[in-house]
């Protein structure tokens, strides 16, 4: 869970839009933050060093940046998420081969399900992952009081209904209010960092 | 009676959507959501969150597994185990109220199709079998979050070996709960179900002292579907643990795979209940050792290690384990009966073993001694009668004791009736001799064991043919190519080119006219200079080859030389460097090859291995891949798995898998590999050192630096003498050694060598050859660690002139020489300069530090073709 401090949410479309104007720095440092970590993830689960998964995080940003300045993104092509992996893969790709640092593997048991996922899966699992992650901690900075309170409880905690009443005061239906509107909300986020207008 | 017009609480709304609802208050919510706008939107929404804050709960909630999970009928009690694919769980089931233990298999809902269908196949293994010794399923389905599930009978008890250890039963006691176990296996073979991941702590003993069975996991079954992506693993064979992995599972071949691959894990197993011990000690080794001792040791007796024991235990055990598939029990209940009449004091079956399989373990064990003796005779005494057909001398066969002379007095009878015999009789023994030296030529005898008496017989044919100077010539020239070709075969490459200008000025003669046929020579004489990397003799020969074999000729066989001078011009321009040439070479010779000789010739093979390896080289892997699957399938169907051409298609496709990134599929199957050619044509075969410069590569790949260099030290001392200092390949290792040096920031050590191999390339090669010049580039990189610059930039800037007038090369090649120099004056503070170089780099964000380009890897040299 992100401890970041609390910043207003920029839609990605803005963000992207701002990264136009070439000198835009808060508009580039929005876009790193929002897009790093999960390329930095995806490139240590393939196998690159701390550094190198940096270094290739940084790569595949400029180069998306770059290619999104010179018109290469339409959203008719799909979705953020699978047009940046493109380029992260391409670039992952090309530093593993480069660097091939990977951890001895075991030497003894080889289980079937391990090392099956195709990169696409892996990516797939932390994009979602971090996007909810950002997401939720989003949306926790904008919810006030109560409702902050039951989403918590309620989503993230995993306590019931009544441990919510009871705490919050609500009634049971204003705490079923709250937590939909909490996930309405988390899913407005959700679909906007993948959505580009 | 309520109201239509009332809208439900949201509670309701809610557990509507999550389905957890009567059927009443169901169809009542159903009516009103036609009715009414805001609860139909309300409940759109709704279902979409709920969609959501199941993603969130699995995401976020960080309660355990067994408050979190929900699944219909069973509640949660406690974790019983927790591997790589799943949690086991003990539960309580409501109806009929029963504890259970309840396997989880831990994906997300984005874990792929693969481990689904494995766990399903655990599901349909365990559903057809009912045996109080095997765990019974009583049923599976999905969590609320997508997780599949099993629920099975909850067995109260100890892993079989905790058992052993703890209620220390005595031996006959372990023996008859050890044919329990024997027995529940054989009733999942019976339904066609092989286990494949059999071991102790899969056996659970429970109080009553009653086996069972777990875990079929790893299930084969043997009428169903194939799991997506079994088969096509090449390299897939590496599952379950180690220590009870029979030899063929650690081959890796899953053709290889039935029930005797269970009788071997349950023969580990009782091997450890009598003895007390494993019978090999693998847990400390490196993989590749262990799967040496799986398939090479022979165990200790067990009875040495337990009183109680005797002979005929021993004979059981060592049955169960033996290497051969086909010299174990044929079932697991042959198994059971064995060790029943033990018990009994029966003659056990394992004391007598069939005369068959005693014939077959002789001949194994001598099989190249046979092999020699039966060649070699037949090999001398058909030769010469080779010549009288090639050389159109049938009238007459006036080949007597003289040329047969040749011959050891028992042969010469055989060899003297050959000769008379008519020209059809002659015609069978020209294909008997073409099959023999096939066999020679392809054998890749080793430097080991029964070649030297090969080695010894040919130098003693060798003599005898250099004596008899009144021999015809045409036939001491045809004798002298078999025993060249051995000799190439044998590696011995010096004594190979000093017999075929031997055998070529006996052919140029006064007064004999040239011959089409005469073409085999040269051919026999540029493969032998090209091995030794003589590259400029070797194309005169093969040119003088062409010459020849365009003579006219009725010989059918002459289209077959033909086609392979066409491939041979491409082994040429590959060995040179020239990628484009040996590309278009033998793609043309494939082209002819598969249309005229078919697909699964060997020519057509060798072709299509060497036109996959250019494409390697030339980075264009998509390309390559149906070239080394197409190789591997036809020499395993035209040789078999184990023949040395397979094992040299397998290491390519290895190194395939290697470029492709999938560096521990490639380790794997580069292990087994090395392990088959080491056992059939020695460890300083050229092939057998090149899949351990390739191993090494892979370990290289795998990030295990000290390892790799070890290895390749190794590997290029070896080379160093078997082919020389300035073989191809040797150098290629030696290139290696000093890239791994430099990754360990030892590049003080990498200069000399580095420097070396780039004069020796430039040498025998060319300044111009890919070695040379990408050695060029690693010796750039070495002096900018040193930080001399200007050497460095010599040469690099000279390794560039050369990669950018080459042709058809890997692109990879000029980005590593790019790179270097980019870098370098970055680190010069020249940042002009180092955006130029930058620039070269098509397509390329600009990398952040100093990269090493990867070493270059050894494909597995081609073997000589022993053609008549
Ligand atoms: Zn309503």
């Amino acid at each position: 869970m992100s401890s970041r401090e609390p910043a207003p949410w920029v839609t990605t479309s803005t963000v992207l839009q701002r990264l136009k104007s070439f000198d835009d720095q808060d508009a580039w440092q929005q876009f790193v933050r929002r897009f790093q970590r999960p390329i930095e993830a995806y490139a240590r689960k393939r196998g690159l060093s701390e550094s190198d998964a940096e270094d290739a995080a940084q790569e595949a940003l400029a180069a998306f940046a770059q290619s999104f300045r010179d018109g290469g993104y339409e959203r008719e092509r799909g979705r953020l998420s699978r047009w940046l992996f493109g380029i992260v893969h391409h670039r992952i790709e090309q530093q593993r081969d480069r660097m091939a640092r990977r951890a001895p593997a075991d030497s003894v048991a080889w289980s079937q399900l391990e090392d099956q996922q195709s990169p696409d899966g892996v990516w797939t699992e932390i994009w979602e992952r971090s996007m909810l992650e950002q997401c939720v901690a989003a949306a926790r900075d904008e919810l006030h009081g109560t409702t902050r309170r039951v989403f918590e409880m309620l989503v993230l905690e995993g306590r019931s209904v009544e441990d919510a009443m009871s705490e919050t005061g609500l009634s049971r239906n204003a705490v079923y209010i709250a937590k939909h509107r909490a996930l309405t909300r988390v899913r407005g986020l959700l679909a906007d960092c993948d959505e580009v207008d | 009676m309520r109201r239509a017009s009332d809208c439900p609480p949201l509670e309701e709304l809610e557990r509507f959507v999550i389905s957890a609802l009567d059927l009443d208050s169901s169809a009542w919510i159903e009516a009103h959501r036609r009715g009414c706008a805001t609860c139909k939107d309300r409940l759109a929404e709704m279902t979409r969150n709920h969609a959501l804050e199941r993603r969130l709960r699995q995401t976020f909630d960080a309660r355990p597994d067994s408050q979190r999970l929900a699944i219909p009928e069973f509640r949660i009690l406690r974790e019983l185990g927790r591997g790589g694919m799943g949690v086991v769980f003990e539960a309580e089931q409501e109806n009929p109220r029963r504890r259970v233990a309840l396997k989880l298999l831990r994906c997300s809902r984005f874990s792929d199709e693969r481990s689904r269908a494995l766990f399903r196949r655990e599901i349909e293994a365990l559903a057809r079998l009912a045996h109080p010794c095997i765990a019974t399923i009583f049923s599976s389905g999905e969590t609320a979050e997508g997780e599949p599930y099993l629920a099975m009978e909850l067995v109260a008890g100890a892993p079989l070996t905790e058992h052993v250890r703890s209620e220390q039963p005595d031996l006959r006691r372990r023996i008859a709960l050890f044919a329990r176990i024997a027995e529940a296996v054989q009733h999942a073979h019976q339904r066609g179900v092989i286990h494949r991941d059999l071991k102790p702590s899969n056996v659970l003993v429970s109080a009553g002292g009653e086996p069972k069975v777990l875990d079929f996991g790893l299930a084969k079954i043997l009428d169903e579907e194939r799991v997506p992506g079994e088969s096509q693993s090449v390299a897939g064979g590496l599952r379950g643990t180690l220590a009870y992995m029979s030899p063929e599972q650690t081959r890796g071949d899953p053709q290889a795979i039935d029930a005797r691959t269970d009788v071997y894990s349950l023969g580990v197993m009782l091997y450890e209940l009598v003895s007390g011990r494993p019978p090999y000690d693998v847990a400390q080794r490196d993989l590749l050792a262990a799967v040496r001792v799986i398939q090479e040791s022979e165990p200790a007796a067990p009875s040495r290690f337990e009183r109680e024991a005797n002979t005929d235990l021993d004979a059981i055990v060592l049955k169960a384990l033996a290497k051969d598939a086909s010299a174990r029990y044929s079932s697991a209940a042959a198994l059971a009966e064995d060790l029943a009449r033990w018990l009994a004091g029966d003659i056990v079956l394992a004391r007598a073993p069939s005369g068959a399989y005693v014939l077959r373990k002789l001949i194994a064990r001598h099989r190249l001694a046979f092999a020699f003796a039966a060649t070699v005779v037949a090999m001398l005494a058909g030769s010469a009668t080779w010549m009288t057909v090639l050389y159109k001398r049938t009238d007459g066969l006036r080949i007597d004791a003289e040329s047969a002379g040749l011959l050891a007095t028992e042969q010469r009878g055989l060899a003297e009736q050959r000769l008379v015999q008519q020209q059809e009789e002659t015609r069978k023994n020209y294909w008997t001799v073409q099959f023999l030296s096939y066999v020679f030529g392809q054998a890749q005898l080793s430097k080991a064991g029964p070649k030297t008496l090969l080695g010894e017989v040919v130098v003693e044919a060798g003599r005898e043919l250099d004596r008899r100077s009144d021999h015809p010539p045409a036939i001491a020239a045809a004798i002298g190519l078999v025993l060249a070709r051995v000799e190439a075969s044998l590696g011995s490459f010096a004594q190979a080119e000093t017999r075929l200008r031997w055998c070529i000025a006996k052919l140029e003669q006064p007064g004999r006219a040239p011959d089409a046929r005469d073409a085999d020579f040269h051919q026999a004489l540029f493969e032998v200079l090209r091995r030794l990397d003589r590259l400029d003799e070797a194309e005169a020969e093969l040119s003088r080859a062409e010459t020849l074999a365009s003579l006219p000729s009725d010989d059918v066989e002459l289209d077959r030389t033909r086609l392979q001078l066409i491939s041979d011009r491409g082994r040429l321009a590959l060995r040179r460097g020239d990628f484009s040439a040996a590309n278009s070479a033998l793609r043309a010779a494939l082209e002819q090859q598969q249309a005229r000789l078919g697909a699964s010739h060997e020519d057509t093979l060798s072709t299509q291995t060497q036109l996959c390896i250019v494409l390697q080289d030339q980075g264009k892997l998509d390309e390559a891949e149906p070239f080394a699957l197409a190789a591997l399938e036809g020499y395993r169907e035209l040789r078999g798995p184990q023949h040395p051409q397979t094992l040299n298609a397998q290491t390519n496709y290895a190194m395939l898998l290697l470029d492709r990134g999938r560096a521990e599929e490639a380790r794997d199957l580069l292990a087994v590999t090395l392990e088959a050619q080491e056992r059939e044509i020695g460890p300083e075969a050229e092939s057998s050192m090149a899949t351990r410069n390739n191993y090494a590569g892979a370990l290289f790949r795998l990030g295990e630096l000290e390892a790799a260099l070890e290895a390749w030290r190794e590997v290029a001392t070896q080379q160093e003498r078997v082919l020389g200092p300035n073989s191809l390949y040797t150098l290629v290792s030696r290139r290696n050694i000093a890239i791994t040096l430099v990754r360990l920031l030892r590049s003080a050590e990498a200069e000399p060598i580095a420097l070396d191999v780039v004069e020796r390339a430039g040498a025998v090669f060319s300044e111009s050859h890919h070695l040379c010049v990408r050695t060029k580039t690693t010796l750039g990189r070495i002096r900018i660690a040193l930080k001399r610059y200007e050497e460095a930039e010599a040469d690099l800037l000279d390794a560039w002139r050369v990669l950018e007038s080459m042709q058809g090369i890997n692109p990879a090649w000029k980005r590593e020489c790019a790179d270097t120099l980019a870098i370098m004056y970055e680190l010069l503070q020249r940042p002009e300069d180092s955006a130029i170089w930058r620039a070269r780099q098509v397509g390329e964000a600009r990398p952040l530090r100093a990269t090493l380009g990867r070493g270059t890897i050894l494909r597995s040299p081609q073997g000589t073709h022993a053609k008549p």
